[in-house]
């Protein structure tokens, strides 16, 4: 097992060791004191982990699961059933990002110390992703309910945090235990986090040396024109969410005719080759290459075509275009301003709002305004469709509803692996083509800088975020 | 001169209480709420009402001012809204990082600086006019900049010192030099320029002065007038320099360790502010009021030592 990892990871916000209200970007730091029920791997299949096994009923609504035996808690507490129960109420009462994602787990039954019943109000086969997450990792059902969990991490995980030596929100040092019952996930004796807000720091850090890996998402292009070691995948799909479907604003959003014109607006390889620098690539879809329901033909429906789009939208009654306003981040303006110059060249006029990083998602999901400037990095198709375009999903602010989505989606959650893929390929064709209710404009590349001889990255496809487990010792060690 | 100190400090606690209120007020004009970075994705109108209930950020603003300042008064500065973190914690964990920072450049760009205006104001010709220049130089170069550069060439290129982080002093106390290194020398450039041209200027006075003659008649040497006469008397206003300037590298300093990676103050308000994280916010800020105050007061006794007729005023 090789020394020490040290890692340059961003986060929003330094991490609370609650699980319940952990969120993706805090992953790392709460995966090394706690184990999930289910583990995924980078190829995204799922490995048992504190549950053994699990199945569905064939009607969807019972999720049964087999845990792991003689598992112990930091406090001494015994891991079984009557745990998962309680962890499963604490995310489901709290006020974590994934309380509203467990409203569909409408009550726990211990059938014995390793068995458990979960009861569904409606069918959700997203129960294993949402397993694997923070919100399936198991603290002691005596440490939840205390504020201390936040400062003080209590689970089954392979190392102990070492708060005397970490800085508090900056600088997280956690040991390996060596009495760690599922040893072999892990390879570092001493893993560091540090917390860094400038991705400049990052690069600098891993090209000098004083770091061994470092996260890049929004500035991709400079760390890899850095000239450290890279490894990249699409994570986030830029994409220009038209929220006001119904046109309550501005009415002519609510022309599907007009939506659909302003899709043919849009250069995206002049996109990703000028702003991205030829990092990611064009998309006309927010689903990503491996995922299920992903369709190759739908990135080629919309050409680039100015003329055609102005047609479009005199034939719709606006021959001379109209505003409408969209919502965003500052730092994402130089990809957005060429959004509006594309948008003017066909007479339309889009308002940019841009909004601190505290109320951004929140101005989208409250419904202030007909657009969103959203890179969305989706995970998993079925949970994601089920994010962006049923009437109550929650980027769905006018609650636009239409039939055929709902009624493919519903299938969705009770048919076959295959059948699902299929449902979900068709949902993704009529968000797209027939509704237009979302300009996806590329793919960028999220990543990480590496030192090769400490550390090597397992093979990743960017199906999910490489977590610690992916990273074993490099050449050197 | 004990009451002198004694009012200053009452004169302190009032700013400090002024300073609170005022920065009550100007973070809760600012709209957003934690309860967005705490979602994430997931914040719902419904979600974050629910955080903000549970936080306490949906009562009336009298109510949150008064639990505020009753808590300050019991020196407690709360918890970070996002992760429960006491915010004395982080405190404790980073003053130390952005007081090394400061404390160096400080000692650092006053000894220089010192020295170089001390020795282009005895010497003149072309030492001075060398010293002026780079002095000049020196001003006009922004610290960030400066950063910048020393971390691309002595960092990444030759890899000679660490372009980023830090390693506390009880683990490796070289290791701590070495990561304060490049930062302190990007912090102090700009303020050695400044107590250079003030320590001239003072020095030009002072030598015109009638005691300089009276000494020189008197066969004392030249070195002993320069440094234990002239430099005593022009130290004054040196002094109320270093004051101001330290004030400016601590907010200086919030660039610095953004950019080199240093888990000081300047980084945690910084993802304070962006994360709505009121209670480190207004400690913080509260923190650096107190700093500045407490360095105010050291800099008038400081003034009184070197000046007796401060010290009858």
């Amino acid at each position: 097992m090789a020394d020490s990892l040290l890692m340059y990871t961003p986060s929003g916000a330094a991490p609370n060791f609650d699980p319940a209200n952990g969120n993706v970007n805090e992953y790392n730091f709460l995966a090394l004191v706690y184990d999930p029920l289910i583990r995924r791997m980078s190829d995204g299949s799922f490995q048992p982990d504190l549950a053994t096994d699990w199945s569905y009923s064939s009607d969807g609504l019972t999720f049964s699961m087999t845990l792991q035996s003689g598992v112990k808690f930091s406090d001494g507490t015994a891991f079984d059933a009557t745990a998962v129960k309680a962890n499963i109420e604490n995310v489901k009462n709290g006020t974590g990002s994934y309380a509203s994602q467990f409203k569909s787990i409408a009550s726990e039954t211990v059938v014995d110390a390793t068995h458990i019943q979960l009861t569904l109000s409606a069918p959700n086969p997203s129960l294993p992703v949402l397993f694997s997450t923070s919100a399936g990792m198991m603290a002691s059902p005596t440490a939840l309910g205390s504020k201390d969990l936040s400062t003080t991490p209590d689970g089954t995980g392979p190392y102990t945090y070492d708060a005397a030596d970490s800085v508090a929100n900056d600088t997280l040092i956690y040991n390996i235990k060596d009495d760690y019952w599922n040893p072999g996930h892990y390879h570092f004796k001493k893993v560091t986090l540090k917390i860094f807000s400038d991705e400049t720091a990052a690069v600098d850090a891993v090209a000098s040396g004083a770091a061994d890996i470092s996260e890049f998402s929004t500035d991709f292009a400079k760390a890899k024109s850095s000239g450290i070691t890279m490894t990249g995948a699409t994570y986030n799909v830029w994409g220009l969410g038209l929220l006001d479907r119904g046109g309550s604003i501005v009415p002519a959003l609510g022309n599907v005719e007009v939506r659909q014109a302003l899709n043919y607006a849009f250069d995206r390889a002049g996109v990703v080759n000028t702003i991205m620098q030829g990092i990611g690539a064009p998309t006309t879809q927010v689903l990503k290459p491996w995922m299920e329901g992903y369709d190759k033909d739908l990135d080629s429906y919309y050409t680039y075509d100015v003329a055609k789009a102005k047609q479009m939208l005199a034939d719709a009654g606006y021959p001379n275009g109209f505003t409408f306003r969209a919502v965003s981040l500052s730092f994402f303006d130089v990809e957005v301003q060429a959004w509006v110059g594309f948008l003017q060249a066909i007479g339309v006029t889009m308002t940019v709002v841009d909004v601190s990083p505290d109320q951004y998602i929140s101005s989208i999901t409250g419904g202030k305004y007909e657009a969103a400037v959203l890179p969305y990095g989706a995970l998993d198709s079925y949970f994601d469709i089920g994010q962006l375009f049923l009437p109550d999903s929650s980027f769905n602010p006018f609650h636009s509803s239409d039939d055929q989505i709902n009624a493919w989606y519903k299938q969705a959650a009770i048919a076959s692996a295959t059948d699902r893929a299929n449902l979900l390929k068709q949902i993704n064709n009529r968000v797209e083509k027939d509704l237009a209710w979302w300009i996806c404009v590329n793919g960028d590349e999220f990543g990480y800088g590496y030192d090769p001889k400490k550390v090597q990255p397992v093979a990743w496809t960017g199906l999910r975020p490489l977590l610690l487990y992916d990273w074993l010792p490099g050449t050197g060690a | 001169m004990i009451g002198r100190i004694v009012r200053r400090m009452l004169e302190a606690i009032l700013l400090v209480f002024l300073v609170a209120s005022a920065s009550f007020i100007l973070i809760q004009l600012t709209p957003g709420s934690p309860a967005d970075i705490i979602l994430g994705t997931n914040a719902t109108l419904e979600g974050i009402a629910k955080i903000n209930h549970a936080l306490g950020l949906d009562q009336p603003l009298p109510v949150q001012y008064f639990n505020y300042i009753t808590s300050l008064a019991r020196l407690d500065l709360g918890r970070s809204l996002i992760n429960n973190q006491a915010v004395d914690v982080i405190v404790v964990s980073r003053l130390p990082v952005t007081m090394s920072l400061a404390v160096l450049a400080t000692i650092v760009s006053s000894a220089v600086g010192i020295l170089a205006g001390a020795v282009a104001a005895t010497h003149g010709g072309v030492a001075d006019r060398v010293i002026t220049t780079l002095s000049g130089v020196g001003l006009a170069l922004p610290a960030f900049w400066v950063g910048a550069v020393l971390v691309l060439l002595l960092g990444i290129r030759l890899q000679l010192l660490p372009a980023a982080g830090y390693t506390q002093p009880s683990e490796s106390v070289t290791e701590w030099i070495s990561h304060l290194v490049l930062p302190v020398t990007a912090l102090a450039l700009g303020q050695v320029a400044g107590i250079t041209r003030q320590t001239r200027g003072s020095m030009l006075t002072e030598a015109e002065k009638p005691y300089v003659r009276a000494l020189m008649a008197a066969g004392v040497s030249r070195r002993s007038i320069v440094w234990r006469h002239m430099l005593r008397n022009a130290s004054i206003p040196v002094v109320t320099t270093l004051g101001l300037q330290f004030v400016g590298v601590l907010g200086g300093a919030v660039v610095i360790e953004y950019l080199f990676a240093l888990p000081g103050i300047g980084t945690a308000l910084m993802s304070a502010a962006t994360t709505h994280d009121i209670p480190i916010l207004q400690g913080l800020v509260v923190l650096s009021a107190v700093v500045v105050l407490i360095v105010n007061l050291v800099v008038d006794v400081l003034v009184v030592f070197l000046n007796p007729k401060a010290r009858r005023a």
